[in-house]
């Protein structure tokens, strides 16, 4: 023990003696008791350390009767963390003593104070403690005239760090000796312990933090937030505690715990709510917050822009921590107490402050998180769900398997290039932002929609077994040709849908089957001009078309069949309009006559390549079924190559009907201007896009450019 | 020097605030700090500015009117001092018009605050910078 000084009292009673006793360099001769040493360092607190320090004070010193030890905390009060012999309603929860008081109220003075010099009097005496029923509890507890209090301020680094209030009857030099002796066994090693406590507690916030800064994705945000105000709560020690967001000059509550939650209102029946102490964030303190400052309102009822109603709930003291966000407006985290003059320590601010600032980054990741999730699976034109979101939304609606019906709707806009063409791309823009309005806005509930790219759209439906599908898709429909693009002009759009189990086992097949059936849709529309044709989807569904491999036999697939065009009406008496006569089925009627190509064959090839009105002399394009279900079947296939790397079904060479064959490289002949470079750019291809005999058998018919 | 008869009151802290420094791995308080404290029928706003090895502290003493008291009222009158935990006299300066003050605070070394008003003296104990 270093410097240490003591001046023995000379006992006599109500006389003032003074001693010292410094925590130095040097170790304490003998120290504890193994067995004290123990309770010591296995105490789980600040309260049971000092207990135990009391009770082997008492055990050392059975003189001593009640004992009560104050620590100073960074704000110059000493606090009550101990007691030996007093019931735990007479000093638990009891307000710190400032310094000043306590060292204006010493008897032997301010120096003595300074020096921690110890004083014996008679009767009960805590230096600065003023409350009268309070003094008179703790003199209760030891009456009589031979009552005797000792008071030592414990020296630290040159500071009073604790305030050790001892309580006996007749205390004799020999049991002041004793008393000094044990504090130079004990002291150090307590003061040790706590330290240790300290950073324990300090670990245990930077615990807190880290966890959640490490926060995963999949976490809910609510949830951690909560998670880390009920952390910060318990590791400050106060009584309750918000988080707060300051939006527009509001106050929003994210999280709330402890005191304060759920108080009951005062007028009866009305139902449970939480105090608002977010009421007491008033204009000045979030201004201040807003400037990055730490606010603590010690003494809540004396605060001038004080809410009475806060103060009479109980509300005294107040610690306000800015949440800082980047670009946005912030917020608060609040701790809160019932107890006057409560502030945590300098470190606990700073430690607060770092779970502060940690909400704050983990509010703004998440945010930012958001944004692109939303960018990733938003289509920014329509803000429908895009196709990332379609194929996420799909899976995980199959994995969970409900055990309802699982719709998949394909529509996809025809004609959408001659509206870009005609009217411009922002107005054809403006045309995808309305219909993404209108799916939004006008979906069943729990329907989702999805901008898949282009023109082109989809539908996730859920529902029962008594789901009417054909209904459903068609209303869908109808809503997108409610869309308006110009006068008299409304948007139009093939539809082909499936179901999960239904029509598909998987999602590869429900997705391949709904694609076929729009695209066969889009085939029946575009020959039809986008008339009804009394076959639906879900009919189409019920009468697969001969091009997907199913049941009908098809001389598109090479079988010998009967012209179907023996009358010369439709099956509903309607007159039948005679083949069409464009350049392209012409072409196509010679190569394919000189291919081998069949009388239905070539009348389908004949209406697969019009691309004429809808309209024929004035009068609606009327075709035997049988004639459309192959031209339909036969453009559904029009994209498919050769080499097999074709849409929508990879069909390689002679798998790939002949008729479609033939109308692809008529078609490509004539788009790339039927001269002789198309003819060799078709060559170029022959083998991979297209079928090398019918580029060979072109070339004879249109006569071989001179350069071959 | 204005003598009061009776013993200093101390203020009561009410409010606390300090600024908050971003580092790159934690937050730390910074060493300014204002405060609002009360005594009697009296505010005393108090900041302490710490720049370049010194610290200023400065302060407002506010009556606390009702607030059917007359707009303008005696400007007040008193002075502000500054003493060692020995109780000797370290500096001193009067208020202005506005009951405010300026005083240097020596570094590292805690002092009292008293503010002197014709009946009564605010303490404030240990203001250290």
């Amino acid at each position: 023990m270093a410097d240490r000084k003591r001046h023995l009292p000379t006992g006599s009673e109500g006389s003032c003696e003074h001693s010292r006793v410094e925590i130095g360099a040097e170790p304490a001769p003998g120290g504890p008791s193994p067995a004290l040493l123990e309770r010591l360092l296995e105490a789980p607190s600040p309260e049971q350390l000092y207990r135990q320090f009391l009770l082997g004070l008492s055990e050392a010193v059975p003189a001593i009767q009640h004992g009560l030890v104050l620590v100073k905390d960074a704000n110059g009060y000493f606090q009550y963390l101990g007691a030996y012999g007093i019931p735990d309603e007479l000093w638990r929860g009891l307000e710190g003593l400032p310094e000043a008081h306590i060292r204006a109220d010493f008897p032997p003075g301010e120096t003595a104070w300074y020096q921690g010099e110890s004083h014996l009097e008679a009767g009960y005496h805590l230096p600065g403690l003023s409350t009268f029923e309070l003094v008179n509890d703790l003199a209760a507890l030891l009456p009589g005239p031979l009552s005797q209090t000792l008071t030592l301020p414990l020296l630290a680094e040159g500071q009073i760090w604790a305030l050790l209030n001892l309580h006996g009857c007749e205390l004799k030099p020999e049991h002041q000796e004793a008393v000094y002796g044990y504090l130079e066994r004990v002291i150090g090693v307590v003061r040790q312990v706590h330290e240790h406590q300290q950073s324990k507690r300090r670990s245990l916030w930077l615990g807190a933090i880290n966890s959640l800064l490490r926060l995963p994705r999949e976490y809910p945000l609510e949830t951690a937030l909560q998670d880390a105000l009920e952390e910060a709560l318990r590791l400050s020690e106060a009584d309750g505690a918000r988080l707060v967001s300051f939006e527009g000059g509001e106050v929003r509550t994210l999280a709330q715990a402890g005191w304060g939650v759920g108080l009951e209102t005062p007028e009866r029946g009305r139902p449970v709510r939480a105090l608002e102490v977010e009421a007491a964030l008033t204009r000045t303190v979030r201004f201040k917050l807003s400037r990055g400052e730490q606010i603590s309102i010690p003494r809540y009822d004396l605060y001038p822009d004080h809410r009475p109603e806060l103060a009479e709930a109980g509300l005294s003291s107040l610690l306000a921590l800015p949440v800082q966000r980047p670009g946005v407006e912030g917020g608060a985290l609040l701790l809160f107490k019932t107890q006057s003059h409560w502030l945590p320590d300098l470190q606990t601010r700073e430690l607060l402050q770092d779970m502060a600032a940690a909400i704050g980054i983990v509010r703004h990741e998440r945010l930012l998180q958001e944004e692109l999730s939303w960018a990733a699976y938003t289509d920014p034109l329509t803000g429908l769900g895009n196709r990332r979101a379609f194929e996420r939304d799909l899976e995980n609606l199959h994995r969970l398997d409900s055990g309802r019906l699982l719709m998949l709707a394909l529509l996809d806009l025809d004609g959408f290039k001659a509206i870009n063409d005609t009217y411009g791309h922002v107005h054809a823009d403006h045309v995808l932002v309305r219909l993404g309005a209108t799916l939004k806005a006008r979906a069943r509930a729990g329907d989702r929609a999805y901008r898949l790219g282009g023109d082109e759209f989809a539908l996730i439906i859920e529902g029962s077994a008594s789901l009417d599908v054909n209904r459903t898709a068609e209303r869908y429909r109808s809503l997108v040709e409610e869309i308006k693009i110009a006068d008299g002009e409304y948007l139009k759009a093939s539809l082909g849908y499936a179901v999960l189990p239904d029509d598909a086992s998987d999602l590869a097949d429900l997705w391949r089957m709904a694609d076929d059936r729009m695209y066969d849709d889009k085939a029946l529309r575009r020959l039809m001009g986008g008339m009804p044709l009394g076959l639906s989807p879900h009919e189409a569904r019920r009468n697969p078309s001969p091009l997907r491999g199913e049941t009908s036999a098809s001389p598109l697939r090479g079988e010998t069949s009967a012209s179907p065009l023996r009358g010369e009406t439709s099956a509903s008496g309607e007159p039948l309009t005679p083949e069409p006569s464009t350049p392209l089925s012409r072409l196509a009627a010679r190569l394919g006559q000189a291919a081998g190509l069949g009388p239905l064959e070539l009348q389908a090839l004949a209406w697969a390549a019009y691309e004429g009105p809808t309209e024929a002399h004035g009068e609606v394009v009327t075709l035997p079924q049988a004639v459309l279900r192959e031209a339909m079947a036969l453009l559904g296939a029009q994209y498919e190559r050769w080499d097999g790397k074709g849409l929508p079904r990879g069909l390689a060479g002679e798998s790939i009907p002949l008729a479609v064959r033939v109308l692809q490289v008529v078609r490509d002949y004539l788009r790339l201007g039927g001269s002789p470079a198309a003819q060799a750019a078709l060559r170029a291809e022959a083998g991979k896009a297209y079928d090398p005999r019918l580029v060979h058998l072109l070339a004879q018919i249109v006569g071989t450019p001179p350069d071959r | 020097m204005y003598e009061t008869k009776t013993a200093p009151i101390e203020a009561i802290l009410i409010m606390d605030t300090r600024s908050v420094r971003s580092g790159l791995r934690n937050q730390d308080l910074v060493g300014n700090w204002s405060r609002l404290y009360k005594a009697d029928q009296l505010y005393l706003d108090l900041s302490l500015k710490v720049e370049r090895g010194s610290a200023v502290l400065m302060g407002q003493v506010i009556e606390a009117r009702p607030t059917d008291a007359p707009a303008s009222e005696p400007a007040l009158k008193g002075q502000a001092c500054l003493k060692t935990l020995s109780d000797s006299l370290a500096a001193q300066v009067e208020l202005d018009e506005s009951g405010g003050f300026r005083l240097d605070l020596p570094r590292g070394i805690t002092h009292h605050l008293e503010v002197r008003l014709p009946n009564l003296t605010v303490r404030i104990s240990d203001l250290t910078a």
